[in-house]
């Protein structure tokens, strides 16, 4: 079975946000506009978080591509009193959202604050609904939604494979935001092919996770800035 | 790298506890009937190019029974090979932003009452012909002029063509992000007219005097997959990048080291590093030697006078610091210095440091292509006697205010937006009787038009972008990937148009039935050339499927023919009127007055597009400043107490040009007697996402134009600021 991981090259990310537009187009997130920017209620499913240490002049920055995690040992899961969310065999978190009764305590589950609830019905100007994703469904008010991987993108991989009689190969699936990168800091495969180039990155000695220490297990790796 | 938990809830676990803590009924969100999605069809992929900026990135559309839903980049391009750029993600939202120009329009009300009517194509380009044929007959045709935002292919040539073709001297490219570097010292310094190529994945150390390296520069997906290489992908060594600048920006953020720098003081702190350079011994000798003159006179003055010492006086930095980073820089080669374009010494004095350690002409360093690219449109033979009205787009407003040499009777503008990027364009723009814009967008400048014929967006286009890699040459081919969505035209068979409809010379040295026409007529002659089409390298049969492929492909590529560095004059450098202006420093107002310098900074995000009316980009204007949906000013927290302002207050920000209101946000990453304010928003457009949107700090520039380059300088303005209630 594979499990998919992402890697993400901090040393050569630029932060320049490819990854989130690409995220936002791909996936139908609906415009927040001012006011719903200004209530914290913007979704980006892909997000560059600032961390700032340090005081002038000895300041330093860190800027964080923050997509969902996919833990192997999701707290969100674990909240959910509908199975609206649940870790899929292949390890990405679902996002069921016809079982999603907008509780929101997978939420505040959440350490890395990757799932958004939607507030409103989103909606689109008329001339733009001409832009939206037929892959990928409009979730309504009231759920509660978050980075999938693409895993639109797998199924169309797997059909693809199939029709061609064939196996799915390394990179035949990559979600939108690795696929754009322009200084080609992320990465993304199946860490049970030992000939992916991630199973090989997850062992470098820049590798490390996100808030590792409270047995999470991430998929999503980032590769440390300055060696 | 240690992040705990608390950092993540500093940072951003406020919006996720407001949205759970939230005690609005469920119910009231239930669905009130979500949005459905266009069904699944036919899916097409059809390749173009990028339009957001000048930088020429492949893309290939996805197309779905004549609905465009995704771009990608194009992998085939030697430029971007498969990746595209926020900007050139949100490439939809151009074309069905809801705000669009949809047919020609003429003005019915005063200039900017807004009031429009809209008139048929034949009425529209009739009445440009009419215009110009006028004015022509009087005998005054160099009193037309053409604004034209950068575009490095065939529709420059045919604007260009045209306005010769009129007998005008007076076409202005508008000056391009994607140029801020020292273009001018290289071309005083080696009269090299050409544009150079840093070869940023080979070099290993980098020494960025305030340059917006991985924001926006030269073709900036290029730039940034060179700058992936540059930290050590493809197996390389890991690349050292030193910032220096008034304000960390992202590149500051990224780079190994942020060196605060007071403005106006780079030339001096280069010629510092060149000091200890010579000193050391540090520089190249054969190099020196053999590719440039005057290497004596320059290294006499510079042992005396820029002495660590002196430096410190002038920039307050630490003698240590320069002394550090000049053997760094000379020892860490291939090295690259890059400048941004701002005084022409500071430039010269920055790209001195290339020359010192041999970086010119080199794998690492300054590359020079011959230029011109391999296509060109002929252009006419027409001699033009007069003299353009302005040496640089940045004087064009006084010109024409002063009516001197000459007024100007007509002004055509296309794909850019003067009134919001030149300074005192409005106030110039009243004298101007007949202005005619090609703008799909109701930005900031086609709102003063008296006639817009409004392009079509690049997705519904033709037309081509030449660019260049390490490797090469590149051309992409733009082709529609729809037909366009309103009774929009594109420019370039406007033109063609008008030109008809003029007749006799002018008709005559035009004689292409469409833009397309002429484009495949430039194409066609690439087939004689050494290059390929994108994607095949040989095989192709005829013309018919040499035009086809390229189509299919994308482009066209072709290995370069390296220009020969001219020979390098350090002569410049220290010539008596540089001294002067080294020491002079920036002018820019009264200190006592006006304590603070006020800096302006790039958004990656907003930089040389055109039309700003893109949602998703005004979400994420910036990755290291959590602000969204407005302008904003950052003070140095120090600075912020002594004025008793907090983040989030509403402050005033004053020069002698003006005052400004916006956002006070206290950052660590400005210098205490400087402030910043981001460029690219308060376009007074009127799209949705524009409208009201941030304030433009060019508006209280006080105009300082660097004569001997024609650049106008964006940091010597002084300002105060103060809250908006005190
Ligand atoms: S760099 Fe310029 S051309 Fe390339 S994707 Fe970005 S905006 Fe488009």
């Amino acid at each position: 079975m594979a499990k998919w991981v992402m890697v993400i090259d901090l040393d050569k990310c630029t932060a320049c946000q490819a990854c989130v537009v690409a995220c936002q187009v791909e996936n139908n997130i609906p415009i927040a506009g001012p006011d719903e920017t200004e209530r914290q209620r913007i979704i980006r499913w892909m997000e560059i978080i600032p961390f700032i240490y340090g005081e002038y002049p000895d300041v330093r920055m860190r800027l964080l591509p923050r997509p969902c995690m996919q833990c192997d040992n999701p707290p969100c899961t674990k909240v959910c009193p509908v199975r609206a969310t649940m870790l899929g065999p292949e390890g990405i978190v679902a996002q069921i959202y016809p079982r999603c009764i907008g509780c929101r305590y997978c939420t505040s589950a959440c350490p890395y604050t990757v799932k958004y609830f939607n507030w409103h019905t989103p909606s689109w100007p008329e001339e733009m609904r001409n832009s939206l994703n037929p892959d990928v469904s409009v979730r309504p008010a009231g759920v509660v939604e978050k980075c999938t991987f693409c895993i639109h993108r797998l199924q169309k991989a797997r059909e693809k494979a199939a029709a061609e009689g064939r196996q799915l190969r390394e990179g035949d699936y990559i979600p939108a935001c690795v696929q754009t990168c322009p200084s080609c800091a992320m990465y993304f495969g199946d860490s049970e092919n030992p000939k992916s180039i991630v199973s090989d990155l997850i062992k470098s000695p820049r590798a490390f996770r996100l808030l590792e220490e409270i047995g999470t297990e991430p998929k999503v790796y980032y590769l440390s800035e300055g060696q | 790298m240690a992040l705990t938990r608390r950092d993540f809830i500093k940072v951003v676990g406020i919006g996720a506890f407001a949205a759970t803590t939230g005690c609005t009924k469920l119910s009231e969100f239930m669905d009130e009937g979500a949005v459905s999605v266009p069904p699944n069809g036919v899916e097409k992929w059809i390749p173009s190019v990028c339009g957001q900026c000048s930088g020429g990135c492949g893309i290939i559309a996805r197309v779905i029974d004549g609905r465009v839903v995704k771009i990608e980049g194009n992998p085939l391009s030697p430029i971007n090979r498969g990746t595209l750029c926020a900007r050139g993600q949100a490439g939809l939202q151009v074309l069905y932003d809801p705000d669009r120009i949809r047919a020609p329009l003429r003005r019915v009300g005063d200039r900017g009452s807004d009031r429009w009517r809209e008139i048929g194509w034949d009425e529209a380009i009739g009445e440009v012909a009419e215009r110009l044929n006028g004015i022509r007959r009087k005998g005054i045709p160099h009193k037309v002029a053409m604004i034209s935002g950068s575009e490095r292919g065939s529709m420059d040539l045919l604007l260009c063509r045209f306005m010769e073709a009129l007998g005008s001297p007076n076409y202005f490219l508008m000056p391009d992000d994607n140029d801020d570097i020292q273009i001018d010292a290289i071309s005083v310094m080696q009269g090299i007219k050409g544009r150079p190529l840093f070869d940023i994945s080979r070099a290993r150390y980098i020494l960025s005097f305030g340059s917006p390296l991985i924001e926006t520069f030269s073709s900036p997906v290029q730039t940034m997959r060179m700058y992936g290489e540059f930290r050590g992908g493809n197996g390389k060594m890991r690349g050292r990048l030193v910032h220096i600048s008034p304000r960390l920006s992202v590149t500051g953020i990224k780079a190994d080291r942020w060196v605060p720098l007071r403005p106006g003081t780079e030339g001096v702190f280069a010629l510092g590093i060149a000091h200890v350079i010579i000193k050391e011994s540090l520089y190249d000798r054969d190099f020196i030697s053999s590719h440039t003159s005057g290497f004596d006179g320059f290294r006499e003055i510079l042992l005396k006078e820029y002495t660590p010492s002196y430096v410190s006086k002038i920039t307050s930095l630490a003698e240590d610091r320069t002394i550090e980073i000049a053997r760094e820089f000379a020892s860490f080669r291939p090295s690259l210095a890059i400048a941004n374009r701002c005084r022409l010494y500071d430039q010269m004095a920055i790209h001195s440091l290339n020359a010192l350690i041999g970086s010119i002409g080199k794998r690492g360093g300054i590359i020079f292509q011959s230029a011109p690219g391999p296509y060109a449109l002929p252009l006419s033979e027409r001699a033009i006697a007069m003299t353009p009205i302005s040496g640089s787009p940045y004087t064009l407003s006084e010109a024409i205010r002063n009516g001197s040499p000459y007024s100007l009777e007509a002004l055509l503008i296309y794909n850019c937006n003067p009134l919001f990027s030149l300074p005192d364009m409005h106030e110039a723009s009243r004298g101007i009787p007949f202005i005619v814009s090609f703008s799909p967008f109701m930005n900031e400048t086609a709102r003063t038009a008296d006639l817009i014929l409004p392009n079509n967006t690049y997705l519904e286009n033709w037309g081509d972008v030449l660019s260049h890699t390490a490797e090469g040459t590149a051309i992409g081919i733009r082709q529609p990937v729809l037909k366009p969505i309103y009774r929009t035209m594109q420019t370039g068979d406007v033109i063609l148009r008008i030109a008809r409809n003029m007749g006799g010379d002018i008709e005559k040295s035009m004689p292409w039935g469409s833009f397309k026409d002429a484009l495949f007529y430039s194409l066609r002659q690439l087939r004689k050339r050494k290059g390929e089409v994108f994607g095949i390298s040989k095989g192709l049969r005829g013309e018919e499927e040499f035009l086809e492929a390229m189509l299919a492909g994308g482009g066209y590529r072709e290995p370069s023919d390296y220009q020969r560095p001219g020979e390098f004059d350090f002569h410049q450098v220290t010539s008596p009127q540089a001294v002067r202006d080294y020491k002079k420093g920036l002018s820019g107002g009264d200190e006592k007055d006006y304590p603070l310098y006020l800096n302006i900074h790039r958004l990656s995000t907003h930089s040389g597009i055109t039309d700003y009316n893109q949602p998703y980009l005004k979400e994420s204007l910036t990755p290291e400043i959590p602000e969204a949906w407005d302008s904003w000013v950052e003070i140095n927290p120090e600075t912020g107490k002594r004025r008793g302002i907090s983040t989030g207050d509403m402050v005033v920000v004053e020069s002698q040009a003006g005052r400004i209101r916006l956002r006070a946000r206290l950052y660590q990453g400005i210098m205490p007697d400087v402030v910043s304010i981001p460029f690219g928003l308060g376009e007074a457009g009127l799209g949705r996402w524009n409208k009201n949107i941030g304030v433009n700090p060019e508006k209280i520039l006080v105009k300082d134009i660097d004569l001997p380059s024609g650049n106008l300088i964006r940091n010597s303005t002084r300002v105060r600021i103060y809250r908006a209630d005190g």
